[in-house]
Parts: C-alpha cells; sequence; structure tokens
C-alpha cells in the first residue's frame, strides 16, 4: 500500500511528489540533526561504560557525526526526491552498521542496545515516517542483537532476559504501528476514491445543468420573442380588423352599384324615370366618398401588415450553421422597427445609424441582441424616456450602443449583469438570461459586450464586433 | 341601412387606432348611434355629456388601458355595460376581468360583424330595464 492517492495525470503526481520532497527533506534534515548531536553525546558514555573502547569509538562516533552533518548540510536545497530518500537510506544503513561493528564488543550491553534503539525511535516517533522508521529498527535490532550473541556466546542470562524483552516489546510496537498505518493508509485510499466518485457525479451534474441551461437558453429566446409576438399579434389584428371588416360594406355598395348598372343596361327607355329615381336613391357620392375612404383604410391596412411581415423576416434570419455576410445596420433597424410599434406616449425609440461594411455573422442570433438591449432599455424607461441605438465604425470594429433615459444600473448589480438568471425584474417578465444570452452571442462574434461604466444618467450598453477580413 | 326601429341603442365607441373606429362605424352606422372617443379621457367626457346604452373599449390603449377605463365607467356608470376589445389572446387579466362581472364580453380582434352584433344587442337587452327605471 502506497501513500499516494489515486492520482490522475502529470500535473497531479508532479504536485504530490513535489509535497513530499518538501516534506521528507525536512525530516530527513530533523533526523540527521538529531544524530550528529546525538552520536558525539554518546561518545561521553562510551568514557563511563567502556573506557577500554573509547578510542576505536570515538572514531566510529567521529565518522557517524560527520556523516549526519554532511549529509544534513547535503540535503539543504535538494530538488530530487529519490535523492533525498537515498542519502536517508545510506545514514540509516550507516548507523546500523556501526551499531553492528561496536555492539558485540561491549560489555554492558542491554545499555547499548537501548541506547541505540533510541537513536532510531525518539526521531521517528517524533515523524510522520515513524512505522518505516519502527519497522527498519525493529529489522536492525534483530540482526544486531542476532550478531552480538553468535560472536559473544558466553552472555550472562541477565544479559538475555533484556534484550528478549526488549526485541519483543519493539516488534509488538512496531507491528501495531505498521497495523494503524495500513488503516489509515486504507481510510485515505477510500475517501480518494469516495472523492473521486463524488467527482464524477459532480461532473455528470454539471453536464446536466449545462444542458439544462442550454434549454433554458433556447426557452429565453422563446419567452423574448414570445413577448415581442404577442405585440405583433395585436399589432397585426388591427389591419386585419380593418380588413376584415370593411370588406362587408364595400360589397354591399358594389351591389347596389351593380344592381342600378343592370337596370340601366337594359336600356328600356320608358323605364328612364324609374332608373333616375333609383339612380338618384343611391346618393352615388356618398357611396363613392365611403368606398375611397374604406378601400383607403384596408390599402393602410394591408402595408401595415406587409410592413410588419417585411420587419419580421429581417429579425427572424434562420439560425444557419455557417456564418454569413450581413449588414448590422439591417437587423438593427428590423428590430427597433418591431419594438417600436406600442411605445407609450412619452416613450420614444430612436435609431441612428451610420453605414457599415457587411460583417461575417448570424445575423438571426445578433438580432436577439438587439431585442434583448431594446426591450430592456424600454423597460427601464417605462412611460416616460428615450431609448437610442446608433451604429458606428471604430477602425477594426462596428460598435453599436444602446442608451436609455432611464434609472440606470445599481452599482451593486453591475458585477452581476451577465450572470444567468440574475434579474432585477418581476417574475415572469424576465428569467435573468437575456443579458447572458446575448453576452455569449456576441462572444462567439469574437466581440465585446460591456456596461459603459462613465455614462451617467441611465445606462449604455456597447456591443463591438469585429469587421473580419473577408 | 337604417334599422326601423324606434330608437338606435347608442354606442360609445373607444379606441385609439382611428382606423378602427372608422371601420366600427362604417359596419353599424345603420344599426346603432355611434360616439366615438379616442382615448379614456374623452370617453368619460363623452359618458358624462350623456346616457349611453354600451360602451365598447379597445383593451389596449396608451396611457389608461381598457380595463382601467371600464373600472372608471363602473364606478361612475353602473348602469352601462362594458364590452372590452383585445387583439391579444386570452389575457388572464381580461378573463378575470369578465368573471367578476367588470366588463360584460371580451371580444377578440378581429371582430365578426355578426357576432360582435349579437353581444352589444345582448349588451343592450341588459341595459333596457335599468334604462327605463
Amino acid at each position: 500500500v502506497t501513500g499516494e492517492p489515486v492520482l490522475r495525470g502529470r500535473r497531479a503526481r508532479l504536485a504530490w511528489e513535489a509535497d513530499c520532497l518538501e516534506r521528507e527533506r525536512r525530516e530527513a534534515r530533523i533526523v540527521l540533526a538529531f544524530g550528529g548531536v546525538l552520536i558525539p553525546a554518546w561518545a561521553l558514555f562510551d568514557l563511563l561504560l567502556e573506557p577500554q573502547l573509547a578510542r576505536p569509538f570515538a572514531l566510529l562516533r567521529t565518522v557517524g557525526t560527520a556523516a549526519c552533518w554532511g549529509a544534513f548540510v547535503a540535503l539543504r536545497g535538494e530538488r530530487s526526491l529519490a535523492r533525498v530518500r537515498a542519502v536517508v537510506g545510506g545514514a540509516v544503513a550507516l548507523a546500523g552498521a556501526t551499531i553492528a561493528v561496536m555492539l558485540p564488543a561491549v560489555r554492558n550491553f542491554s545499555a547499548y542496545l537501548f541506547g541505540f534503539s533510541l537513536c532510531f525511535w525518539a526521531p521517528g516517533a517524533l515523524l510522520s515516517w515513524r512505522v518505516r522508521h519502527a519497522l527498519g529498527l525493529s529489522a536492525w535490532l534483530l540482526a544486531v542483537a542476532a550478531a552480538a550473541f553468535a560472536l559473544w556466546p558466553g552472555r550472562g542470562l541477565a544479559d538475555l532476559v533484556t534484550a528478549g524483552f526488549y526485541l519483543a516489546s519493539a516488534a509488538v510496537v512496531s507491528t501495531g504501528m505498521t497495523f494503524a498505518h495500513r488503516r489509515a493508509m486504507y481510510r485515505a485510499f477510500e475517501a480518494s476514491h469516495l472523492l473521486e466518485r463524488r467527482n464524477a457525479e459532480l461532473e455528470r451534474a454539471l453536464e446536466r445543468l449545462g444542458d439544462a441551461q442550454a434549454r433554458l437558453v433556447s426557452s429565453e429566446k422563446l419567452s423574448a420573442v414570445g413577448r415581442l409576438l404577442a405585440g405583433l399579434s395585436h399589432e397585426i389584428n388591427n389591419p386585419l380588423n380593418v380588413l376584415h371588416n370593411n370588406v362587408e360594406p364595400l360589397r354591399e355598395h358594389l351591389a347596389r352599384l351593380v344592381d342600378a348598372a343592370r337596370v340601366a343596361g337594359a336600356g328600356d327607355p320608358a323605364e328612364l324615370a324609374a332608373l333616375r329615381a333609383r339612380w338618384a336613391e343611391l346618393d352615388l357620392d356618398w357611396i363613392t366618398a365611403d368606398s375611397l375612404d374604406a378601400i383607403d383604410a384596408s390599402r393602410v391596412a394591408v402595408d401595415r401588415i406587409r410592413q410588419i411581415q417585411r420587419d419580421l423576416r429581417v429579425f427572424v434570419r434562420g439560425d444557419a450553421p455557417e456564418m454569413v455576410l450581413a449588414d448590422v445596420n439591417e437587423g438593427i433597424r428590423a428590430t427597433a422597427a418591431l419594438l417600436a410599434r406600442r411605445l407609450p406616449d412619452g416613450a420614444a425609440l430612436s435609431v441612428d445609424l451610420s453605414p457599415l461594411p457587411p460583417i461575417r455573422c448570424h445575423p438571426g442570433q445578433l438580432n436577439q441582441v438587439w431585442h434583448n438591449l431594446l426591450q430592456n432599455g424600454l423597460d427601464a424607461i417605462g412611460e416616460r424616456g428615450a431609448v437610442t441605438v446608433s451604429s458606428r465604425l471604430a477602425g477594426d470594429r462596428i460598435e453599436v450602443a444602446v442608451v436609455d433615459t432611464g434609472p440606470g444600473i445599481a452599482p451593486e448589480h453591475r458585477a452581476r449583469l451577465f450572470e444567468p438568471f440574475f434579474t432585477t425584474k418581476d417574475v415572469g417578465k424576465g428569467t435573468g438570461l437575456g443579458l447572458a444570452t446575448s453576452y455569449q452571442i456576441v462572444q462567439r462574434h469574437g466581440g465585446a459586450f460591456a456596461l459603459d461604466p462613465t455614462h451617467a444618467g441611465g445606462a449604455r450598453f456597447v456591443v463591438e464586433l469585429p469587421v473580419a477580413a473577408t | 341601412m337604417e334599422t326601423p326601429d324606434r330608437v338606435r341603442p347608442k354606442v360609445l365607441l373607444v379606441d385609439d387606432d382611428a382606423a378602427n373606429l372608422r371601420t366600427f362605424e362604417r359596419a353599424f352606422r345603420g344599426e346603432f348611434e355611434i360616439a366615438s372617443a379616442r382615448s379614456g379621457e374623452a370617453a368619460l367626457a363623452l359618458l358624462a355629456g350623456g346616457p349611453y346604452d354600451v360602451a365598447l373599449i379597445d383593451y389596449s390603449m396608451p396611457g389608461m388601458d381598457g380595463l382601467q377605463l371600464a373600472d372608471r365607467i363602473a364606478r361612475a356608470h353602473p348602469d352601462v355595460p362594458r364590452i372590452v376589445v383585445t387583439g391579444y389572446g386570452d389575457l388572464p387579466e381580461l378573463l378575470a376581468a369578465e368573471e367578476r362581472g367588470l366588463v360584460l364580453a371580451v371580444v377578440m380582434k378581429p371582430w365578426d360583424r355578426s357576432e360582435l352584433r349579437r353581444t352589444v344587442g345582448r349588451a343592450v337587452r341588459l341595459r333596457a330595464p335599468a334604462a327605463r327605471s
């Protein structure tokens, strides 16, 4: 079992290794410093416990101390995890070898055994890699003790009991720690898998959310267009009413005229007086005036419907997958015309367009943007005020600005303007997706969309579109 | 053609669209006596000047809309039946107004001559007993 969680990708592995390197290097240096202090300190005990061996022991201790401090310095700023581990391994091996050389020669066997093991236990127990250390220690102790008893058969019973007790307790403790460590590792492993599963679930949820958002975006288009169409339906119904209900009176006038004409056509001179009377009854002037009036009203009505149809045709350009060359002004004009039809008396929608070169775009989608901006402006001014849409060529970009004289955007709302579902309109009036959708559309065209922060009084939105090289 | 009836019903027609006013007048001049107003305010002024048998009101007008006008008429002249004409589909507020009796009927545009004649006739008959008392 490794301590590494289930990792994916090179970046995750590198981050993990950097984390290990940092930690293991720090801990290795603590252990080395510990050894560098403890080993020379033991020279004092050598003098006290084994004075006859003081000289050869001092040499070993000097070598050990030098090795510790040398490695301590060498590890400073070491960037390779493998080298850190190699140095630590080497230091442990050297310490073990030193003990193996010294231990069999000493008389106070148990004191040395205990003392040496402290060198491993003390720093090992302090640090996070104590399990590895404990295992290493017990292995070393077993090896050393075995060597000592093999080389020195004349030991007393007391030494045997001490060593036996010590080894047994070391084995129990290190085994316990091994189990504890393995459990901890298993939990980490489990947790990482749980995390992975949760991540996968989260990814799926995000995917579903993305789908839902896409559906909402299209429903936003429907709701915005639906609102527009409700207004237009009313606009079409008025002229339609005129057409529908002027036909009947016209038919009646025509029927009377035809009737009179038939009688006249019969051409009986005897009936001339009766015909004249009938003709006079007709009130020809009135019929003519009324018919002309009805025809004029119908013609105006037809023109109104045709104009609406013409604007609608420009507004609802099918969303072809390919961009087409189109004049942005055309869409702005049609969209503004559609919206300007039903305005309160005090509200005005004006259009101020400069000639623009055609650009590659999705005209229908851009119209959705203009529609959104203009509708927002009209909603902002309510019964009184003005909304102005203007366009101009600024270098290699087309700039479309929509300005309204409404209350403007509150500073606390500015940061959230393009956030999906953020709306200050009443429930049912806005989905909070208008600007978010428009923003995406402008981005897809490689353009920029922002609220002009310097504009005072009302809101000023600016859309910039690149004039692509064609 | 003129209706030979003793009195033609007096209809107050309110619509901001002149073409619609003329169309109604042309369709019903033989059957009703029609007074037309282009706004809610003008309609209230006409109502203050004399009795009408029915008020036919366009819903969508700038300023005072059809329902607001119907409400004002219901308060000032409760005996004048109100009919609202609309180009919008089934607006919930219109249906609610019809349900609570604020308006007698909601007529969709484009209206049908014979149907509108029946609706206005029904309103006039409703008004008749009140007018006689």
